[in-house]
């Protein structure tokens, strides 16, 4: 074939719009960036399918009248970002075969050329690894196989192998895929409208065909036939939200491993079960007489002596996924644009570590969940050392640190930690777990240590607090009696109450301890306590104060309640 | 040669003003899974909330394409004519960036498309006052000036419900940090370069909405003038109570008030209830 007709590019047109249609579902589900709204599969297909109705209610035969149709088709009807690229994939393709009655392989791929500049033109701050750099790369295939003499099948299978090739990688592109562990949506979507359109074309070659092709030309794995998220789960552990860009991951499992196995009646599933336990992201694909295998692992070698078993292995590629991820971050920051804002490299260490003293399960969680670093276990009746605070300040790595104390026991601790550390220490003298609570809600990472530091402060004194303990022994305190086994109600170092009923020795501290202006309050119930008691007497409160009243299990010993008035 | 203003769904501007003020609003869509409505077409506020409780699948929404921009653009206007376009933050939405590829097809007059980086009526009252402007024959060099220095100075602040909503479509933005808390944590959310940021976090609904009026009004100063508006997702109470504060607190201050529409409602949903507050001239 040496020209591309209207009436060809018809059929093609038409055959993509279907196949799109009829794959839409399986793109929505790679749908993880940069918005999680899992549609990129129904708004290209909506868009493509426009864009054919206006192709096919056109009379023309020129394949520059069609391809204006087209353009205009997918302008009117397109939906979503990736919908909008779409169109304007087809805008510069209809820009590019203005006028021409026909198209040869060199005019067809300066078209393609065309479609992948208008869709970079789409984007605002274009994004590498997206159905862009696919549309790019199977572009620039394109025009090296036509410059050469190639004819039209040729150059068109040359792009669409291109396509698929750079599909597969898009994960080593964008940190946000391969954390996901798919390939971009957009792209695929785009791979699986040429597979349609070739199609077409070709009238003869099965997409199954192309999809062995295409593994045999690039050893890359056949991602088209991941089904879902999780048949290519993630191998990495993320250590910041993906929105601010490739960042430097760490590697769970550092060998990238892909390779084809050729043999007879290859037992898939017994490579699958072989292999399961020794990485992820595992894929196995193929035939009976050929498998393609994809596994991210720390035993490359072990993965290929079994597999060498089931037949001989051909195309054989480890890459060290370390190295990948270095680069692509490296390759980020080179992009950044100066009025952009810069990329921050992966935030361990953290600039200002907050170091929080606390016990009990629920309470440490609680302090880690809020924005701590880390938590040295320890509290009233078991003070942390100054080496454990110390050890923790080291270990954060960071260049300046917080230490929440929250009891008075432990501040002089802290303080010791702090003029023995290596880096500038700022210890907040919070006296209690509540306290501590208070000024954790106003740490802000992109903030200063001392801007940090005035403010926490500030917040201790914005809440009363209290803790309700039984006596352990009798005594006399500024002239009240004191029973050992009875409960007592603490606040500010001070007994305020004092009972055999833990429910009235708490209810009576907690109204020494409300204003008029108290909209809340909160228990923090012990190891001693059960969630029952606690629900309990959150809803008496709640009933008596018309406040909000919040439980949650602390865990720690000695104190039945940790609480706090605001 | 007259001036044409536009702004998107998204913008919360009421049928009313519109009319008066003849701004004209390209929709979103809103959907329900298969059901697709054209946003204050097909689909009232008080229908999307409604739908938003019945429904078993959460909504979603997309950008008009750039034709229907063209075909809005080209209906309300006519050649030699100028467009002012203002929409909604292209950090949150495609809008934006479909009103700009709509707007390079238009070779016959003149489109200046505007990403106001905020949402609801702080992309409208960049629009009112450009109407207003425009309708007592002030330059449109001018108007576009001062709808800058309008755009830059407006701060937004609102509290959600659950940040859930705001998760699930992704446009939580730098407000991630306060989720995955034990604690149950209300966070005073604003617009930040476009973004939604978490302004700050305490606890309690109370305490939520004390800081919200303090943020509000922190900086403002009783020489200058100022519009605001209040906004509510079906939460007329707390709108009206934060209308009073403003009236109180800023006497001379030009106030909208309306509901939260399908746009908003869809990424931050019901109970919401926000405040915008922005300097004038």
């Amino acid at each position: 074939m040496d020209k591309l007709t209207g009436s060809v590019f018809r059929n093609m047109a038409k055959s993509a719009a279907i196949r799109l249609e009829a794959e839409k579902a399986r793109v929505n589900a790679l749908n993880v960036f940069p918005v999680p709204d899992g549609d990129t599969g129904t708004n290209m297909s909506l868009t493509l399918s426009s864009a054919v109705e206006a192709v096919l209610a056109s009379n023309s035969n020129s394949i520059g009248e069609l391809a204006e149709s087209a353009a205009q088709g997918a302008l009117m009807g397109a939906r979503g970002n990736s919908g909008v690229i779409l169109s304007q994939f087809l805008r510069g393709f209809a820009d590019g075969v203005k006028g021409l009655e026909e198209a040869d392989s060199v005019e067809l791929a300066q078209a393609l050329v065309k479609a992948a500049e208008a869709a970079y033109g789409a984007v605002i701050k274009p994004v590498e690894g997206t159905v862009l750099t696919v549309g790019k790369e199977a572009a620039a295939e394109a025009m090296r196989l036509a410059k050469r003499g190639g004819d039209l099948l040729a150059v068109l299978e040359g792009a669409l192998l291109a396509a698929i090739d750079t599909l597969a990688h898009t994960p080593d592109l964008l940190a946000a895929l391969r954390e996901a562990g798919v390939v971009d949506a957009g792209g695929e979507g785009l791979v699986v409208a040429a597979k349609g359109a070739f199609s077409a074309l070709n009238g003869e070659a099965s997409p199954e065909e192309l999809e062995l092709a295409s593994m045999q030309a690039s050893g890359t794995a056949a991602q088209s036939t991941i089904n879902s998220v999780e048949e290519h789960s993630a191998s990495t552990s993320v250590s910041d939200s993906p929105k601010t860009g490739i960042q430097e991951t760490e590697v769970v499992y550092r060998y990238c491993t892909e390779f084809i196995v050729k043999g007879v009646n290859i037992d898939q599933a017994g490579i699958k079960r072989d292999l399961e336990d020794l990485g992820d992201s595992l894929l196995v694909v193929g035939q009976p007489n050929m498998v393609k295998v994809h596994v991210h692992t720390n035993h490359p070698g072990t993965v290929l002596e079994l597999c060498g078993v089931r037949g001989d292995l051909f195309n054989i590629h480890i890459n060290n996924m370390e190295e990948q991820n270095r680069e692509a971050a490296k390759h980020e920051h080179d992009m950044t644009l100066p009025d952009e804002k810069p990329v921050q490299p992966a935030p361990q260490p953290v600039s200002t570590a907050v170091i929080a003293v606390a016990n009990g399960v629920g309470c440490i969680e609680l302090m880690k969940s809020l924005g701590c670093t880390a938590v040295v276990e320890g509290g009233q009746t078991l003070n942390p050392s100054t080496e454990e605070i110390l050890a923790a300040i080291r270990e954060s790595g960071a260049r300046k640190a917080l230490v929440l104390p929250n009891n008075k026991n432990v501040l002089m601790t802290a303080r010791q930690a702090a003029h023995l550390s290596p880096i500038p220490v700022i210890v907040i003298p919070t006296k209690s777990f509540c306290q501590g609570v208070a000024a954790l809600l106003r740490f802000t990472p992109e903030e200063s240590a001392e801007e940090n530091a005035g403010r926490m402060e500030a917040a201790i004194d914005e809440i009363a607090c209290g803790e309700v303990t039984v006596a352990v022994r009798d005594a006399v305190i500024e002239s009240r009696v004191i029973k050992e086994g009875e409960y007592l109600g603490i606040s500010g170092g001070k007994i305020l109450t004092t009972g055999t009923s833990i429910n009235d020795v708490t209810m009576d501290l907690i109204a020494e301890l409300m204003t008029e202006n108290s909209s809340l309050i909160t228990l923090y119930y012990g190891e001693s306590v059960t969630a029952e008691t606690a629900e309990t007497l959150q809803a008496v409160l709640a009933e008596r104060y018309a406040v909000d009243v919040e439980i949650y299990p602390g865990g720690q010993p000695v104190y039945d309640y940790l609480l706090s008035v605001e | 040669m007259a001036v044409r203003i536009f702004v998107d769904s998204s913008s919360d501007i009421t049928p009313e003003l519109a009319a008066e003020l003849n701004i004209h609003v390209v929709p979103l869509t809103i959907h329900f899974g298969d059901m697709v409505y054209k946003d204050r077409i097909d689909i009232t506020p008080a229908l999307f909330y409604e739908q938003i409780r019945k429904s078993k699948t959460p909504p979603n929404t997309s950008q008009p394409s750039p034709g229907e921009f063209l075909k809005i653009y080209e209906e309300h206007s006519s050649p030699g004519d100028t467009i002012l376009s203002f929409h909604i933050s292209s950090k949150l939405s495609g809008t934006y960036q479909s009103a700009v590829l709509a707007s390079k097809q238009i070779t016959d007059r003149t489109v200046h498309v505007i990403d106001t980086f905020s949402v609801s009526m702080g992309v409208a009252i960049p629009a009112v006052y450009a109407a207003r402007w425009a309708a007592t024959g002030v330059a449109v060099t001018e108007i576009l000036s001062r709808c800058a220095k309008m755009i830059a100075s407006t701060r937004i602040y609102f509290l959600v419900d659950t940040l859930e909503y705001l998760q699930r479509n992704g446009r939580i933005g730098k407000a991630q940090a306060v989720v995955g808390s034990l604690l149950n944590i209300k966070p005073v959310l604003c617009m930040d370069d476009g973004e939604v940021a978490a302004a700050d976090r305490v606890r309690g609904k109370v305490q939520a909405k004390a800081r919200l009026v303090d943020l509000a009004f922190s900086d403002v100063k009783q020489a200058r003038k100022y519009a605001c508006a209040v906004m509510d997702a079906v939460n007329p109470q707390e709108r009206d109570a934060l209308a009073s504060i403003t009236k109180e607190r800023l006497p001379e201050v030009d106030l909208y008030q309306a509901p939260l529409g399908p746009v908003v409602g869809t990424h931050a949903g019901p109970g919401t209830v926000g405040i915008i507050i922005t300097e004038v001239e």
